[in-house]
């Protein structure tokens, strides 16, 4: 099928289209009482509650780690945490500048693309940091601690598996679709 | 800013005169009926965020055309699993009567995925008669550009239905 064969036989898949099911009124109806958030919404919202929360969760742990830890390893435990906290702050400000109604499509392929590859490099360059961070905490901690730091970092590692092959997963697949794009 | 009764009937009236569009652009860019649901919604909020600041400088059709094409295009898919779901190119009210046209339907729709989201753009609104100006205007980019990658697309298209 050649493009100009597929230009002619558009309106039957104008009229096809014509067929599938309306939009649920009700689906409407919370647009409309704005009770519904959209995909790009719900994402800067989750950036910026963490990196609202990021920040005190990092100094509250480690005043709690004080009586544990020496200064040094406590400042690496804040900064971990700080960092996390601005690149959240950036991927925030970065998905809340897309406009849909006034940007170009390029404009908004560039910036979607740019933040999701942001987001990727912002979770390497963490759990770059969280791992010699983890291994300082297990070597000064003592033997009680220890036993929470093994039992938190397995969990923790398990988790962070799982979510970074199913992210590795999607931007594979976005990655192929893209190449042709470039 | 309209009344929030005017803003209602503007939308109602621009989803009855513009939903087959906004069904169109997001069956071309869903992966599955689901996706399809999801994408029709996420336009939906978008259109409806975005009819306060709609000023008429553009067609109506024109601004639907951008707004569908923006959501899908910069759509933050979750990486919840997904339900199996059926393929929208299986979708059955979308498949015809005449197994011939269901069969064009499908070829179309696998030909349109094979190419990246800035061209699967580009060769909707080619595909819609829209003119190389206001498919520059609503891309982005420079009018030429829109003319040569149309070419290189249309190129690509013919070697891809070919294989």
């Amino acid at each position: 099928m050649d493009p100009e064969e597929m230009k002619v036989k558009w309106n039957e898949i104008n009229s096809r289209l014509e067929n599938i099911e309306a939009v649920n009124s009700r689906i409407l109806e919370h647009i409309k009482l704005d009770k519904v958030k959209s995909a790009q919404e719900r994402l800067a919202l989750q950036y910026k509650r963490f990196c609202t929360i990021l920040p005190i969760l990092g100094i509250c742990a480690a005043f709690n780690a004080m009586r544990f830890f020496s200064t040094g390893i406590l400042l690496a435990f804040i900064a971990f945490f700080c960092i996390a906290a601005v690149t959240d702050f950036y991927l925030w400000q970065g998905i809340k500048s897309i406009d849909t109604a006034t940007m170009g499509v390029a404009e908004v392929v560039a910036k979607a693309r740019l933040y999701r590859r942001r987001h990727h490099q912002a979770q390497i360059l963490l759990a770059a940091i969280v791992i010699p961070l983890l291994t300082a905490l297990f070597i000064y901690a003592n033997d009680y601690s220890r036993i929470g730091i093994i039992i938190g970092g397995v969990i923790g590692i398990a988790l962070g598996l799982v979510a970074y092959f199913s992210m590795m997963r999607n931007y594979k697949t976005m990655i192929s679709a893209e190449a042709d794009d470039i | 800013m309209p009344s929030i009764e005017n803003k209602d009937s503007a939308f109602d009236s621009l989803i009855s005169m513009h939903g087959s569009t906004i069904s169109k652009v997001c069956y071309f860019y869903a992966i599955d009926t689901d996706d399809f649901n999801d994408l029709r919604q996420e336009a939906l909020i978008n259109l409806w965020r975005g009819l306060d600041r709609f000023r008429g400088e553009a067609e109506m059709s024109t601004w639907v055309y951008r707004i569908c094409l923006n959501t899908c295009v910069s759509y933050f898919r979750s990486n919840k699993k997904r339900r199996l779901s059926v393929p929208v190119d299986e979708c059955p009210q979308l498949i015809a009567d005449d197994t011939d046209k269901s069969s064009m339907l499908k070829e179309m729709y696998n030909l349109i995925n094979r190419l990246g989201p800035t061209d699967k753009a580009l060769i909707l609104m080619w595909l819609d008669n829209y003119d190389y100006e206001t498919i520059a205007e609503v891309m982005g980019i420079p009018r030429n550009t829109v003319a040569s990658r149309l070419r290189r697309i249309k190129e690509r298209l013919v070697k891809y239905s070919n294989q």
